[in-house]
């Protein structure tokens, strides 16, 4: 409603004379709270608080609202955002809202709120002040001994955080001697690499050339059935298989077509035929020849040179990484199996007879094998340093608070028990809702953040984006601390649904400002 | 609350999938009328000339204001029909239309009227061989058509309302089936009139067809209102192109606004107004129906001719053309027992209605204050921490409500005693703070022998039969679910019981009730609720009686509570399932809406569809009960719904939580003034309740209802009014930032309640608005009684003083009405403890006069302040005296709003006084 103020107030000249209502049973100072007693003198016009208007003193606590701010009527509920101090005696004098007085409920510990109402308030103040006092004890208490752990798991926090970072840096120095080694290692081995290299590409050369000759000259045989050493036509038409427009009938003219003549000798079955044949042709299933049959060779080990020799191992540590790095290994698998190896070209030429190497070849298999695992050694050592950094980096980079009080959780899952369900938190992972009588469980949340409030971020956290509720929202998590002794999740509800609230006891959110608290003060002594 | 199921529930009592997980309502789920085989039959029945003749020789006057008749159809000679012609008090007419020795007794309603309507002498002005008429009430008039049969209705000599005029009239008698040797007549024989099936369910209709069909004209009216409950326009839609308006009592999930679907409730009562006269027309049935609704245009010729004076023309309008709303009604079973209210007034209309039917009774003042509600609170911790929330933020609160998971297992009248180990000391702790809680008890009984309330109803038979007389076992939240025959007067008598503080554990004297489901729901029923061959007590199947079944929970409920107290404290019970005579002993609510503006825009006219239908205690889900209102919506959901009568915030469980301080400091701010607008109008509220207890008058109403002459509010549903004297206009668009307001009546000022300004009467006015408030005007001519003072709940303020809003009209008049009690007895019943008095600014002077001289209330509370809208000029003084005494109180002055504030006038509200300006 509006409220226009009083423009003319002053004109005002009568005394006001009251009819029945209305209790004004004046007690102008009731209500007023003693740091602004000074503000309402009898003798003098009422200036409201906020200054926005002076009336005569008479109309203090006289059960009608004039001051805007409701400081006119402290003793009375005539003003919507009014304020009423409850003294308190024996306690602590208190503040309550205008509309509390005088509505048949005893809000102020003395009753002095139902001053006008027949409501009989007991004194409460007395027992209060003891509770009180006992409930701020037992607090201050809780929090002096869930401090004295908190500081432990500081303490602890601090000296994992020195272990961590003295690790650190003997990895960072490992790594630098490895990285000179690696450098070392690399000549030798691109060396002996490219050496053996050129050596093998010769040697290849020359065993390819003598496996296709040697196919030549027994697939000539095969077919030259006549023993006339001329492959004819009526000699290659019995080989349908080569008959490529897979109509049942392979014609003359089609087999003319392969040889390219009536008839062809072996040096023209050689520069002509055989490339066309090579890859269809099957012997004749009589007469039998004992032709071994070719046997697909094993997967390369990667980074090895040649099966004679011992394969390059990679390190365990690197076969075992986690699955989370696979991405990277991916990426190195390509990249080591761009460099060209032999056992790739003898499976082109399907054949596994290995080249007949000479001495100096074997010598140098020998050297550039051995450079390679001299390189490889020390690359999986220093991917092993890399890694336990990276792990060490992660970990102190959980946020654990500013002291890391929080900092015990590490690696730690906790469970509480419900009718129906046990919560399990696993702090900074996830969050789990698992059915007791079976079934199965529920993620309710992955560890998100810290969700406290701006000024307590660390009262809270979020565990968020856990299973999708049917017609409802993903799950989720906030898990409040309070202090306690010991680590312990209290409570878990479900306040709205998928929205899952774990109260959570431990010493890390116990507060030193309430355990220093002294309750001297408060002593009374006699 | 109400449904949403968890798949897995779903999987259970359907056991299919293809279920509406949709956005809305799954249609498929519900008939339309080509489906429902009687509905099907009746739509077409349109013969050129009605083949039923009433035998004037036949009349005989059975008592003073009861003529009866012979009613024959010519096409069916063997067939007698009883024609029943009753004059009421109220300026009523009863006919009811009956088989004369049917084969199987047809049902005629019980439990709906709150008595035997009086009967009132008729004059036969005129009698010959083919129509007779008759005066009776206050200028009423019938003329009844022989042959063919037809009857007219004329109010203040104005022709309002015929029945039978289009020849839709079409009585299916009760018959043998054919190819039976007992048939002894040719009957037509069409599909659907010995079984039906619908979806998988097959409704066997053992008695064969039986459904009435009539049409109900309404002659120069171009508005017809009423026959709840539909989501749909407040001024009832042509069904040209859709399906007819349809009154059968389903659980319908997410249910689709904008059409004629039925939903939870039925009252076959509907109202036509013009500029000349209120009307209406109920068909007292509680089966099946469909109502189909036409805006034609009569071509006044031929026996019209003959009253075309009666007609009401306006110049420059073709003298032979008047406009006709042409309804056409069908119901499965039962009686035709029609009442037609003559009016002419609306105020008269609601008189008439709820003489017949029943006025609401005055609520307890806390239920028409703020309630928190949500499906669910989950333990008492969860209670607590919802209590001092609203202790926290200073928002008023009276009521805290618990849904179905406070039970043990959906065993009503039960608590899971893990979250709720002590319901009695929780309730203690909310009662301090003069609150009350509500818990939640449906009509669905768990299969379960260790179940008291099943154990017994099982072993005294009191479950609902199937023809087979096996008991009736359908699914609902608890699983396999029985249902309590109400209509059997021991069951009725016996759940009332149930209700008592020794028989429902854990319950206390401040604990009420909210009945839900009770349609009933059946989850795995056809339509989602009973099968039509169901059988109630006294033989009825469900097909006859169907939508009385939720009122007849209700009211027993109501019967427990009220005998709880031995009749000394009044009930309060929340029903989701209606029937005309529900509001007698409850409240309802819209069931099941959705965070939607839309939901939010058509609770407005669904509310008043209720309202002129006689329900006066309704109101919407504040929020939406489906899914998140964001901020905003939820802000103005609140702002509109202080100004609804049943005002409970309320959502479904998948919901985030959304109590009134979880939306940041300013939303809470906002919903705090929302609230606290409630609270500051519960004055007003109550002293409209206590009017619509005596006068049947609700509290919520369209414009019409008071300027029925001006015709631009006749199809107004995008503002209401509170009384007489409040204007809402409800926003219900997220950015708006002005809005076209009408302002009804012609002479008329309209002060807005916030700035005071002034608007004129009849015309539409742009005004601004901002997120604080909706539009609210207070009208010049009306005093409001209002409390300034803030409360934690409405209990705590019924001695607080009282603020006077006068606001003035063009002669510097007004008038106003203040009622108080204590808040929650029958003691204002009982003796006459209460204060009901008159405020009337005539000539510069104020007075307050008691309307009720011998009731007397104690009370502190005092007139605090009056406000003055428009008047002139700074008074030079101003004085009051009650009896002896004198006082001279201050006042202040605002020029440019014209408003006169009079600072502590002092009397008690108690007091007779005079306040004069000079």
């Amino acid at each position: 409603m509006m409220f226009p103020s009083y423009v003319n107030l002053l004109v005002f000249s009568c005394l006001l004379t009251l009819i029945a209502g209305g209790n004004i049973e004046q007690t102008a100072l009731r209500g007023v709270q003693t740091s602004l007693l000074s503000m309402y003198v009898p003798s003098k016009p009422f200036t409201c608080l906020d200054r926005s208007m002076t009336i005569p003193y008479e109309f203090v606590n006289d059960d009608y609202c004039d001051c805007r701010d409701g400081s006119d009527e402290p003793g009375t509920s005539a003003c919507p955002n009014g304020r009423f101090f409850c003294e308190n005696k024996g306690y602590v004098g208190t503040l309550i809202p205008s509309h509390f007085v005088g509505d048949g409920i005893c809000d102020c510990c003395d009753g002095s709120d139902e001053y006008e109402t027949n409501v009989v308030c007991n004194n409460t103040c007395f027992e209060l002040a003891q509770r009180n006092q006992a409930e701020r004890e037992a607090k201050r208490a809780l929090h002096e001994a869930g401090v004295a752990k908190k500081k432990e798991i500081i303490a602890h926090s601090i000296a994992i955080k020195s272990e961590r970072q003295k690790r650190l840096k003997e990895l960072e120095n490992e790594i630098q001697v490895a990285e000179k080694l690696k450098r070392q290692a690399e000549a030798p081995e691109k060396e002996a690499k490219d050496k053996y290299q050129k050596l093998w590409e010769e040697q290849r050369a020359k065993h390819e050339a003598i496996v296709r000759n040697r196919e030549i000259r027994e697939m000539f045989a095969d077919l030259d059935t006549n023993g006339d050493s001329l492959v004819s036509i009526d000699e290659l038409q019995k080989h349908t298989e080569l008959d490529l427009d897979s109509e049942n009938e392979f014609t003359n003219e089609e087999v003319r077509t392969i040889l390219g003549a009536d008839s062809v000798n072996l040096n023209d079955f050689n520069t002509t035929v055989f490339d066309q044949i090579s890859n269809s042709y099957k012997k004749l299933p009589e007469p039998p020849r004992p032709t071994p049959e070719p046997t697909p060779l094993p997967e390369p080990s990667q980074g090895s040179f040649a099966t004679p020799s011992p394969p390059l191992e990679t390190s365990d540590d690197e076969q075992n990484k986690p699955s989370h790095r696979h991405e990277e290994d991916h990426e190195n698998s390509q990249h080591s199996s761009s460099i060209p190896t032999s056992l790739e070209h003898e499976k082109h030429i399907h054949d596994d007879t290995p080249p007949e190497y000479d001495d100096e070849t074997k010598r140098l298999i020998q050297i550039a094998d051995h450079a390679r695992n001299e390189f490889n050694a020390i690359e999986g050592k220093i991917l092993n340093i890399k890694q336990q950094i990276e792990d060490l980096k992660k970990q102190s980079g959980v946020d654990t608070g500013p002291q890391g009080e929080y900092s015990a959780f590490i690696d730690q899952c906790y469970d509480y028990e419900e009718r129906e369900y046990t919560y399990r938190v696993c702090m900074f992972k996830d969050a789990k809702q698992i059915p007791k009588g079976g079934g199965s469980e529920v993620t309710i949340g992955y560890w998100d953040s810290w969700s406290g409030p701006t000024e307590n971020k660390y009262l809270r956290m979020k565990y968020a984006n856990g299973a999708t509720c049917w017609n409802g929202p993903p799950r989720s998590l906030t898990v409040t601390f309070r202090c306690g002794i010991e680590h312990k999740a209290v409570d878990v509800r479900e306040p709205s649904r998928c929205e899952y609230a774990m109260i959570f006891e431990t010493p890390s959110a116990c507060d030193e400002t309430v355990a220093g608290t002294t309750s001297h003060s408060t002593h009374v002594e006699f | 609350m109400s449904r949403i199921l968890s798949l897995v529930t779903l999987i259970v009592f359907f056991g299919i999938l293809n279920l509406p997980f949709s956005e809305n309502v799954d249609r498929n789920n519900f008939k339309t009328c080509e489906q429902s085989a009687f509905c099907r039959r009746q739509r077409k029945y349109k013969p050129e000339v009605s083949p039923y003749e009433v035998d004037l020789n036949s009349m005989i006057t059975v008592q003073v204001g009861h003529t009866q008749f012979v009613l024959l159809n010519t096409h069916k000679s063997h067939v007698k029909f009883r024609l029943d012609v009753y004059t009421l008090e109220h300026n009523s007419l009863r006919v009811k239309i009956n088989e004369v020795n049917p084969i199987r007794k047809r049902y005629e309603v019980e439990h709906s009227l709150v008595t035997e309507p009086k009967l009132v002498n008729v004059n036969l002005t005129r009698l010959d061989e083919n129509l007779i008429e008759g005066t009776f009430g206050k200028s009423a008039k019938f003329i009844l058509n022989a042959k063919p049969f037809r009857l007219d209705l004329f109010t203040n000599g104005i022709f309002v309302m015929s029945m039978n005029s289009k020849n839709m009239f079409n009585f299916e008698h009760y018959r043998t089936k054919p190819g039976t040797n007992e048939g002894t007549d040719n009957e037509e024989n069409e599909e659907g009139m010995w079984e039906e099936t619908f979806k998988s369910h097959k409704d066997p209709k053992p008695y064969g067809p039986s459904s009435i069909g009539v049409d109900i004209n309404f002659l120069n009216f171009e508005n017809v209102y009423g026959i709840p409950e539909h989501a749909d326009a407040f001024s009832l839609r042509s069904t040209h192109d859709t399906d007819p308006y349809r009154l059968f009592n389903v659980d319908v999930f997410e249910y689709d606004i904008q059409n004629p679907m039925a939903l939870y409730g039925s009252v076959p009562y509907m109202l036509a107004h013009n500029e000349h006269a209120t009307v209406g027309f109920f068909w007292l049935n509680a089966a099946e129906g469909w109502i189909d609704v036409n805006n034609d245009k009569l071509t006044v010729q031929g026996f019209f001719s003959t009253v075309a004076n009666f007609f009401s023309t306006k110049p420059g309008v073709d003298k032979n053309e008047v406009p006709e709303v042409t309804t056409h009604w069908m119901f499965e079973s039962g009686i035709f027992d029609g009442f037609f209210f003559m009016g002419p007034t609306p105020r008269d209309i609601f008189k008439q209605y709820t003489s017949i039917t029943g006025s609401v009774p005055l609520p307890p003042l806390w239920s028409i204050a703020y309630h928190q509600c949500r499906w669910n609170y989950n333990d008492e911790d969860d209670v607590r921490s919802v209590l001092n929330g609203f202790e926290k933020y200073f928002i008023p609160l009276d009521v805290i409500w618990l849904d179905i998971e406070h039970t043990n297992g959906k065993r009503y009248l039960t608590w899971d005693t893990g979250k709720f180990p002590n319901p009695e000391k929780m309730q203690d702790d909310v009662a301090h703070y003069g609150r009350k809680m509500v818990t939640i008890s449906d009509p669905h009984i768990k299969k379960d022998d260790g179940y008291h309330v099943y154990a017994v109803a099982k072993s005294k038979g009191y479950f609902v039969k199937t023809k087979e007389g096996a008991d009736y076992e359908g699914s609902c939240w608890p699983g396999a679910s029985m249902w309590l025959d109400y209509f059997n007067p021991d069951v009725f008598k016996w759940y009332s019981e149930l209700y008592s503080l020794t028989n429902y554990k854990g319950s206390t004297k401040n604990l009420f009730i909210w009945n839900d489901m009770n349609e009933p729901s059946v989850f795995n029923g056809p339509e989602i609720t009973f099968p039509k061959d169901i059988v109630h007590h006294g033989g009825w199947e469900d097909r006859d009686v169907h939508n009385l079944y939720g009122m007849l929970q209700h009211m027993s409920t109501f019967q427990g509570l009220y005998n709880r107290s031995n009749g000394h404290i009044r009930p309060f019970v929340l029903t989701r399932s209606f029937f005309a005579g529900s509001q007698r002993t409850a409240a309802v609510w819209t069931g099941d809406n959705k965070a939607e503006w839309s939901y939010l825009k058509i609770a407005t006219p669904m509310l008043l569809s209720l309202s002129v239908t006689g329900f006066g205690f309704i109101g919407a889900d504040v929020g939406g009960f489906f899914s998140n209102p964001d901020a905003k919506l939820l802000v103005r959901w609140y702002q509109t719904a202080a100004y609804q009568p049943f005002y409970r915030e309320h959502a479904h469980i998948d919901t985030a939580r959304r109590e009134p301080w979880l939306f940041g400091n300013e939303n809470t701010r906002l919903i705090r003034k929302a609230i606290e607008q409630r609270y500051q109008y519960l004055p007003y509220w109550y002293t409209l309740f206590y009017r619509q207890e005596k006068q049947g008058i609700p509290p919520m109403l369209p414009l019409w209802a008071n300027f029925p002459k001006d015709k631009k509010t006749f199809k107004i549903e995008d503002s209401f009014m509170v009384g007489n004297g409040l204007l809402i206009y409800p926003i219900t668009d997220a950015d708006i930032n002005q809005v076209a307001v009408y302002f009804p009546g012609e002479n008329t000022i309209w002060y807005d309640v916030r700035t005071y300004i002034k608007f004129e009467g009849a015309t539409t006015s742009l005004v601004p608005v901002d997120m604080q408030s909706i539009p609210v005007y207070q009208l010049g001519g009306v005093i409001i009684p209002q409390r300034f003072r803030r409360r934690r709940a409405s209990m705590l303020a019924i001695h607080d003083p009282i603020t006077l809003v006068v606001a003035l009209d063009r002669n510097r008049e007004a008038r106003g009405e203040l009622y108080l009690d204590d808040g929650h007895t029958y003691d204002y019943r009982q003796k006459r403890q209460l204060i009901y008095r008159r405020f009337t600014f005539r000539n510069n002077v104020l007075y307050s006069k008691t309307l009720d001289s011998t009731s007397k209330f104690e009370t502190d509370a005092w007139i605090e302040r009056i406000i003055i809208l428009g008047y002139p000029k700074n008074p030079t003084k101003i004085t009051i005296n009650s009896g002896d005494k004198q006082a001279v109180p201050l006042h202040r002055y605002h020029d440019e709003s014209q408003t006169l504030t009079i600072r502590r006038p002092g009397p008690s509200v108690a007091s007779d006084w005079t306040l004069t300006i000079a």
